[in-house]
């Protein structure tokens, strides 16, 4: 897995690339964190080349969701591909995750 | 019927090598990519299951994986084989708060709930000193 953090103004964006699963999610977690802990509010996790996920993957976004709206921040993803987007509604995740089709969209629900 | 057999050592890494093993087989027999994804995933949270609360630190252990192809039939099975304590991972029921707001989620259970949800058929059995899972899932639509 490949993980890229870039910034777009105040919006911090974290792309993930390959599988994400109990080997190492924890980077994930760790990427996030930092991120969190800097004080950026506005996050987007573009999934558009995330592979696979897990449930110790599904456990960081629910984690970082938390933490976000706990410093009344957004966390958004996007561009979930129908596999990975069927596992979150088996997992309960589309109904509390805003879930966009692009970072695009992401971004325009930041404002 | 076409079949495999991996044997997964009690460590994280053996995920890897279970994962290229799979996909070498599902290649040779031209699995479709959705089953391999949705056996993937089932076989990952049973096995991590067993890493976490079966085996614990018991390195010398392992898990015995058996996964075989029906084409004609459209089904693929996999046996997961462990020798942990007694422990029916489908006995626990749905997480309750699947449906419960942001603060209330706490996601205990949810890797067998997908299990269950993913697959067509999951059961268990206790066979001398074995825990025993066999899951099948159908591989046409």
């Amino acid at each position: 897995m490949i993980l890229k953090t870039e910034k777009a103004g105040k919006i911090c964006i974290v792309n993930i690339n390959g599988r994400l699963d109990t080997t190492n999610f924890k980077q994930l977690e760790d990427v996030l964190e930092e991120q969190i802990s800097n004080g950026e509010k506005k996050i987007i996790v573009d999934c558009s080349e995330m592979e696979y996920v897990s449930s110790s993957g599904l456990r960081i976004f629910l984690m970082m969701l938390k933490k976000t709206n706990a410093q009344q921040g957004k966390f958004v993803l996007s561009g979930l591909q129908s596999h990975i987007l069927e596992i979150f509604e088996i997992a309960g995740f589309t109904s509390i995750f805003k879930i966009e089709k692009s970072v695009d969209e992401a971004k325009a629900l930041m404002q | 019927m076409q079949q495999i057999k991996i044997e997964i050592k009690n460590e994280l890494s053996e995920l890897h090598k279970m994962v290229e093993e799979f996909e070498l087989f599902a290649e040779e027999v031209s699995l479709p990519l959705k089953v391999l994804f949705t056996m993937n995933l089932a076989l990952e949270e049973l096995i991590t299951n067993v890493m976490f609360y079966g085996y614990n630190d018991k390195n010398h252990e392992a898990i015995e994986l058996t996964i075989s192809y029906d084409k004609e039939n459209n089904t693929l099975f996999a046996e997961l084989k462990d020798r942990a304590p007694k422990f029916n991972p489908i006995e626990r029921e749905r997480p309750k708060d699947l449906e419960g707001n942001i603060e209330e989620r706490n996601i205990g259970g949810l890797g067998i709930h997908l299990v269950k949800q993913l697959m067509d058929d999951v059961v268990y059995r206790r066979e001398n000193g074995y825990n025993i899972l066999t899951i099948r899932c159908n591989t046409k639509d």
